[in-house]
């Protein structure tokens, strides 16, 4: 404490007043001189904090602040100058000098350290240009952003439209005039309605009223379609996908429109064709059923009177005339079996009822069957690890019976060896069915599904033919493939899969 | 069993004639004592059965035979009317027809029919289902009285 009065002694020392010699006109051109400097240099600190509180963007505050204080104690020596004149604090004086001394040489010194960053802080003119430019290439961003969204709309192969929060098109692009008609100028402003037929408006109006309720992205082919009308007055099926959003603080749909007519006529072909196809498909059938029933009557009563014939006259018949009306009797008894089995062709598929079967039961019934047949020719049946499967329980019953009665029937001389096997595979089960018979020669492959084709003589092998019509006709009629791998060299296995819609679970 | 003081008799729906023709002659052939009705549709058939059931000194056939492929209305919907009819539901009825159909075999055992028989084409083999159709109904089974 001692040392801070010291700081006010004053004692030894005289006034600086003396070396003025007290001459006022130099006494109070110095005093008032330092006193505006000393006020000056008080006053420069608070500008510059106002300066920085209002510029937060300018940087070097640390500077800033040596700044400030290398000003005030700038100002502070005037000010003890001023006092100085009358009383002389002289200590206090140098130790107000020293400090700012030190401070101005570290605010020199960190200027000094600055300077090559502010050196490159660009001039207000600089500036100016480079905002200047910035914002040309900004604007030619921004153009050309807005032309490649304007050409992105008008290469839409959809119609697009803006409605205002009226309802009211806002905004067109070209494709609209191909789709609707209306040129893109005759369309602005324009309520959306011009674009709905009269009887789907008010429908639309509830929609729209529904979307802004609750404005949420609707994507097309969200099962909406709705109705178009052209400027011809035509009307088309079409779908729409809406978008909200706000623009202006205001609620804008934009809509896309998809001009779904050529599609729409194309399914409806499909649907027209393929409706006339179940049609022809079911006379068909009912053809077959019925020319098969009725047809029995007739033969039924050839072969009845033909019988007669036979079982009251043959005695009195020469053996020629026997022989012919045994042929007849013949004859008409193989029509009879065409025609059975044309009735069961024709009943495949009619009737389907799908139970869960296990495959394995069934094949078990079915070598039962066959025991007699199996038996006689030392034929071997091999199956294990099958599945269920879901199907019509007659029709699964004739694909296997008929397959293995075939691998049977068309045996070389050694005894058969027929596997039934399944298998599962990426795109699902493979059924097949393999023996080591005879052989299917290739060429015969296209037409061995084909309804009362034979590939040898009744002598050879009798048949009608209607075996493996049946089989592909029980596969098929479901949507399940059946195919053959075999050559004349011997052995033949034939593959089927059951259709997609058709579980098929391991026991 | 019920004493019979009159010819048993069978009334055949029918109306393929060679069937009609096989069927006389299996009774010609048997040497069978058989009154055989013969109606070629329903209309016939029924016409026949509301007859015999007004005449106070007729009766009612024993045994109906009754083909499925009829004119008009079907022997299925035919067999339908008559179990529905009180006055005649009585009868025993055999389905006597070519359709092997197991359709039509569940639907004739639904209607009620007492029996379903295929004809067969061998004439052996359909004169031999019609002995059994006798045997049993009318050497065997006891028969309502109508």
């Amino acid at each position: 404490m001692a040392n801070l009065f010291g700081l006010f002694s004053t004692s030894a020392f005289m006034p600086h007043g003396h070396c003025y010699l007290w001459q006022p006109s130099v006494l109070w051109a110095q005093v008032v001189s330092d006193g505006l400097i000393g006020l000056a240099y008080f006053a420069i600190p608070f500008i510059l904090y106002r300066f920085l509180k209002a510029r937060p963007d300018i940087e070097f505050r640390p500077l800033f602040l040596l700044f400030v204080a290398f000003i005030l104690l700038c100002g502070g020596t005037h000010f003890l100058a001023v006092v100085n004149v009358w009383y002389p604090f002289y200590y206090l004086d140098s130790v107000l000098k020293a400090a700012t001394a030190v401070v101005s040489v570290l605010a020199a010194i960190r200027l000094a350290f600055l300077l090559p960053q502010i050196i490159a802080l660009p001039s207000p003119a600089a500036l100016k240009t480079a905002n200047e430019k910035l914002r040309r290439l900004s604007a030619e961003k921004e153009k050309a952003n807005e032309e490649r969204f304007q050409l992105a709309l008008e290469a839409s192969p959809n119609a697009i439209l803006v409605a205002d929060a009226e309802n009211r098109i806002a905004f067109a692009n070209a494709q609209t005039q191909h789709i609707f008609g209306y040129s893109q100028e005759e369309l602005l402003n324009q309520p959306l309605d011009v674009l709905i037929p009269k009887a789907s408006r008010q429908a639309h109006a509830h929609h729209v009223e529904g979307f802004r309720q609750e404005p949420q992205m609707r994507f097309m082919g969200a099962g909406r379609e709705v109705r178009g009308l052209r400027k011809s007055g035509e009307e088309f099926p079409a779908e729409i996908a809406l978008g909200p959003f706000r623009y202006a603080g205001q609620l804008n749909v934009i809509a896309f429109v998809a001009d779904i007519s050529g599609r729409k006529s194309a399914e409806d072909k499909i649907l027209r064709q393929s409706s006339e196809l179940a049609r022809s498909n079911q006379d068909l059938e009912s053809f077959a059923y019925a020319a098969s029933h009725d047809l029995q009557e007739p033969l039924r009563g050839m072969l009845g009177y033909l019988q007669l014939l036979q079982r009251q006259f043959q005695k009195e018949m020469a053996p020629k005339a026997v022989h012919y009306l045994e042929q007849a009797i013949a004859s008409g008894g193989r029509m009879r079996t065409l025609m059975e089995a044309l009735l069961q062709y024709s009943r495949i598929g009619r009737t389907s009822q799908l139970h869960p079967i296990r495959l394995e039961s069934l094949l078990d019934a079915i070598a039962a069957d066959l025991h007699a047949a199996l038996e006689e020719c030392g034929a071997e049946l091999r199956y294990d690890n099958l599945p269920t499967v879901q199907y019509d329980a007659l029709e699964l019953r004739q694909v296997f019976q008929n397959l293995i009665s075939n691998a049977v029937k068309f045996r070389t001389e050694a005894p058969p060896l027929i596997r039934v096997a399944a298998e599962k595979r990426d795109d699902g089960w493979v059924f097949s069915v393999s023996d080591n018979g005879i052989g299917i020669p290739e060429e015969f492959h296209g037409k061995l599904f084909q309804l009362f084709q034979r590939l040898h003589s009744r002598a050879a092998y009798p048949g009608s033919g209607i075996g493996l019509a049946l089989v592909a006709k029980a596969i098929r009629s479901h949507g399940g493939r059946i195919w053959v791998e075999s050559n004349a060299a011997g052995g033949t296995t034939f593959y089927f899969t059951f259709g997609p819609d058709f579980a098929i679970t391991l026991p | 069993m019920p004493f019979r003081k009159r010819k048993p008799s069978l009334l055949l729906i029918e109306d393929n004639p060679a069937d009609i023709e096989l069927v006389q002659e299996w009774v010609r052939e048997r040497g069978l004592d058989l009154e055989i009705g013969l109606a070629g549709d329903s209309d016939e058939a029924m016409a026949r059965l509301e007859a015999h059931y007004q005449d106070s000194s007729g009766h009612l056939p024993d045994l109906i035979m009754l083909d499925i492929n009829l004119p008009r209305v079907s022997g299925l919907d035919f067999l339908k009317t008559i179990k529905d009819d009180l006055r005649f539901c009585r009868i025993p009825i055999v389905m006597l027809t070519s359709s092997k159909a197991q359709d039509d075999v569940d639907r004739s055992y639904s209607a009620h029919a007492n029996a379903y028989v295929h004809k067969g084409v061998e004439l052996d083999r359909f004169f031999r289902s019609l002995n059994c159709i006798y045997c049993l109904f009318f050497e065997t089974a006891v028969l309502p009285q109508n």
